[in-house]
């Protein structure tokens, strides 16, 4: 009687569980209809046209025969590699990035730890350092393509002022400051942010135990927002990658132009993007200790 | 009696240093503010120069002798335009607000099972979203004017709004946002016996209020100013956009003038749109960075 009893139990509880599982996996299936159309969309307009420009750049299509082309196995890459002016753009577009995170995440650093600070006019400062983020689309290009006798905006303002201001700041040296500056707004939010969730009484204490701002910020904010200092250089890296002022870009948009060479382009691309990863996933190994 | 005097004395000492402090922020960030600024300056004072001093060389930054000749030349070229002007901005209004709508409902719509039901495989999913992102579009261009061919998109208003729709940038925004939503709300609403579709709408909807804004902000500027699209895709003139006509303008010395004002005109709805909405961007980048 007892034995029937607990084996009755035993169905019941199978059958329950197996119920609620059935009933998750439903709501699951239910939820997961709503990425339907998002990621058809990715599949369709992203994902495949990628897997096609795998494809072409181990062929030597034409623009009328893109997909029958000749297979040329790796000719492709081997040109990527022989062209100097392809290695030299590549080299040029990483020792750019190899500069240009540390300054912009540095910066993007200070002027959030100041931005935190309390006083008078806090959140216009914090607009004016955003807006770049909103003229990037349409202005900045051209802005950049704006270039009265090969001088850029930055150049113009200093020559407008002639004297001093030439002579303290070069031309070149004052248009890489203003690219700093302008492509750091995005990593200033995301400081400002990882800035926020650093406890007060963390500060309290350590400013009871009489630590001046200095060693405040060393001992307490650093540490802590050490996981977004990663974050920010990896999105800095990625977005000077794909900037569109890079010269591996300005190569491939001349390549597709052309139209006849879309293999090598295609195979120039890949070739860029594989090494882009690469740079980052050591980059990621070689920081992965200080991420919590 | 005494401890208090030095503890006021302190205080005001402790007082004073801060208002240094503030002081050097402040001028400190204004010079940073000022070179953020600049390009926009730079466009307005551009779009009210006169012809001579576009030409200047070496080149002015500030303009010295204001005109608005540059914004009646601009009218003089959109009333010989092919199709009527209203006609262009139409279309312009029409594919940013379209596409909008979709890109909010369609991003909210994939974000809230992928941060709400741990599904398996929706860690590597998030994976290949974010890698995509490094992907230069550029390599994919001329399989993507294939698709859009086979699929009939080409020459109609569907080319500039479906193919941008599925945005790894706006996905990944939202899931960050939603992660912030405890899950613990959407299983009271489960306990109340509401559908995923009732989830979705009466919680998580309102909830992505501000990260919607900031998607809305930060795809503004692509949409509205995209002129690449009708070049490529459109062949007639009926279905182009705004941004088309006003890059149709420059080219030759006599149109410089009137190219500097459509520029100031094109970024505008951007700029006003950014300060209408900007509590609730700087509100969701606040909370989207944090795990």
């Amino acid at each position: 009687m007892a034995k029937k009893v607990v084996k009755y139990k035993k169905q019941l509880a199978h059958k329950r569980t197996k119920r609620t599982l059935s009933f998750e996996r439903r709501r699951q299936l239910e939820g997961l209809s709503f990425m339907v159309p998002w990621l058809l969309g990715f599949l369709i307009f992203i994902l495949i046209p990628l897997a096609l420009s795998i494809k072409i750049s181990f062929y030597s299509p034409t623009l009328n025969d893109l997909y029958r082309g000749k297979y040329v196995g790796l000719a492709n890459y081997k040109e990527v590699i022989k062209n100097p002016s392809f290695g030299q753009a590549v080299f040029e577009a990483f020792m750019n990035s190899l500069y240009q995170v540390p300054l912009v995440v540095g910066f993007a650093l200070f002027v959030a730890v100041l931005l935190k600070q309390e006083f008078p006019g806090r959140v216009i400062f914090r607009v004016i350092f955003f807006i770049p983020v909103i003229l990037s689309g349409v202005v900045m290009s051209y802005l950049f393509s704006e270039d009265v006798g090969s001088v850029s905006v930055f150049s113009q303002l200093v020559q407008s002022n002639t004297g001093f201001m030439s002579r303290l700041f070069g031309g070149a040296l004052t248009t890489h400051i203003g690219n700093i500056m302008w492509s750091s707004s995005v990593e200033i939010l995301i400081f400002l942010a990882a800035l926020q969730s650093v406890p007060d009484i963390l500060y309290e204490v350590v400013e009871l135990d009489g630590a001046n701002a200095w060693e405040r910020f060393w001992h307490i904010t650093l540490p802590y927002i050490s996981p977004f200092v990663i974050l920010n250089c990896i999105y800095a890296l990625v977005d000077s990658f794909v900037d569109a002022r890079n010269p591996v870009m300005s190569i491939l948009y001349g390549l597709m132009v052309q139209g006849t060479k879309y293999g090598v382009a295609s195979a120039l691309s890949w070739f860029y993007m594989l090494l882009s990863l690469i740079t980052i996933l050591i980059f990621i190994l070689l920081t992965r200790r200080w991420l919590r | 009696m005494a401890q208090t005097h030095v503890d006021i004395e302190h205080l005001k000492r402790a007082r004073k240093r801060r208002d240094y402090g503030a002081i050097a922020i402040t001028i400190f960030l204004s010079i940073g503010a000022l070179v953020s600024l600049l390009p926009l300056v730079y466009l307005v004072c551009h779009a009210f120069k006169p012809m001579e001093e576009l030409f200047l060389y070496p080149p002015r930054f500030f303009v010295k002798s204001p005109t608005t000749k540059n914004f009646s030349d601009l009218m003089n070229i959109t009333s010989e335009s092919l199709v009527p002007f209203s006609r262009y901005l139409f279309n312009t209004v029409f594919i940013t607000v379209a596409y909008l709508f979709l890109l909010v409902w369609i991003g909210t719509m994939a974000c809230y099972p992928l941060s709400k039901h741990k599904f398996p495989g929706h860690k590597a999913l998030f994976t290949t979203v974010t890698t995509a992102l490094m992907f230069v579009a550029a390599a994919a261009g001329i399989p993507l004017y294939i698709i859009n061919t086979r699929l009939g998109l080409v020459d109609t208003y569907w080319v500039y709004i479906i193919p941008g729709l599925a945005n790894p940038t706006c996905l990944f925004l939202l899931k960050q946002f939603l992660d912030q939503v405890p899950d613990s709300i959407f299983e009271a609403g489960k306990i109340d016996g509401a559908s995923e579709w009732q989830l979705y709408t009466k919680i998580a909807l309102p909830l992505l209020r501000n990260a919607q804004a900031t998607v809305v902000i930060l795809t503004f500027g692509g949409i509205w100013g995209d002129a690449g699209t009708a070049t490529t895709y459109i062949y007639r003139e009926q279905f182009k956009t705004l941004a088309f006509f006003m890059t149709t303008i420059g080219g030759g010395i006599a149109r410089a003038g009137a190219q500097a004002a459509a520029a100031l005109i094109m970024t505008l709805p951007g700029i006003i749109m950014f300060i209408l909405q900007q509590s609730r961007v700087m509100d969701t980048m606040a909370h989207s960075g944090i795990k």
